[in-house]
């Protein structure tokens, strides 16, 4: 991982009042530029062009969900080493352990503050370049 | 895409803070006031899971829309209707383990829908 700072985030939630909240929160309050998308599918489409410096992935979502999103953006060359991080409401310990051995930086829960969403992305992306 | 500099009072940052904290409020009052149709389309479900209570794919679906609930609401400050809808979640994970399910078995989560539909505290 680059130690440059965190700057571009490709953000990936089916639910559109999730979207709007973490869109606002991480562009508005973190001063991010943030690539958002609906669906793996979409992300998938966007990610080359888009070069983020880290994926925000939801991992409950119908069609293709978040780990298989990021398992479908390591076969991208732009994003095949891209930190990846999970939000969900499932974190018991098991299945944080399950995120983590799927290659993600870290995973927050949901729900989520809105003030602290871009600081713990930021945490996150500075404890990965460590 | 949305592009920005850091929340500063010297850039706008504070009307920008402003227009954030009225948005989430906005969307708060959108989510209760939609609630009941919310909690309207789970009886759906809920119906569509005693109908055929061996069918996984309704049981699924309101699995995912309680999850869903359960992050949205706790994350628009609706506490009450996250825990509610999470408890849910719960339940119906368990009904997911249950290998010949009977209509019976949905009665709690029934009760519990009903609770998700009052009028929060």
């Amino acid at each position: 991982m680059s130690t440059a700072s965190l700057q571009r985030i490709l953000y990936v939630e089916d639910d559109p009042d999730i979207r709007t909240i973490a869109n606002l929160a991480l562009s508005v309050v973190g001063g991010l530029t943030v690539e958002v998308c609906r669906s793996g599918a979409e992300a998938l489409a966007r990610a080359e062009d888009f070069r983020p410096d880290m994926v925000v992935l939801d991992v409950m979502m119908p069609d293709m969900d978040g780990p298989e999103t990021l398992a479908r953006l390591r076969l991208l060359p732009q994003t095949a080493a891209t930190p990846a991080v999970f939000m969900t409401a499932k974190v018991q310990s098991s299945e944080v352990s399950h995120y983590m051995s799927l290659g993600a930086l870290g995973v927050i829960s949901k729900p989520f503050d809105p003030m602290q969403l871009a600081q713990q992305l930021r945490a996150l992306w500075a404890g990965g370049a460590a | 895409m949305s592009q920005g500099g850091p929340v500063s009072p010297v850039d706008g940052g504070n009307a920008a803070m402003k227009g954030f904290q009225a948005t989430l409020a906005a969307l708060s009052q959108e989510y209760e006031a939609g609630l009941a149709q919310r909690v309207g389309l789970a009886h759906g479900h809920l119906r569509a899971c005693q109908a055929a209570p061996g069918d996984a794919l309704p049981l699924l679906e309101l699995h995912r829309g309680m999850h869903t609930m359960a992050g949205t609401a706790g994350t628009l400050g609706l506490a009450q209707v996250g825990e509610r809808a999470r408890g849910i979640e719960a339940e119906l994970q368990r009904l997911l383990l249950i290998e010949g399910r009977s209509v019976q078995d949905f009665d709690a989560v029934a009760l519990m829908l009903e609770s998700l539909g009052l009028p929060l505290d």
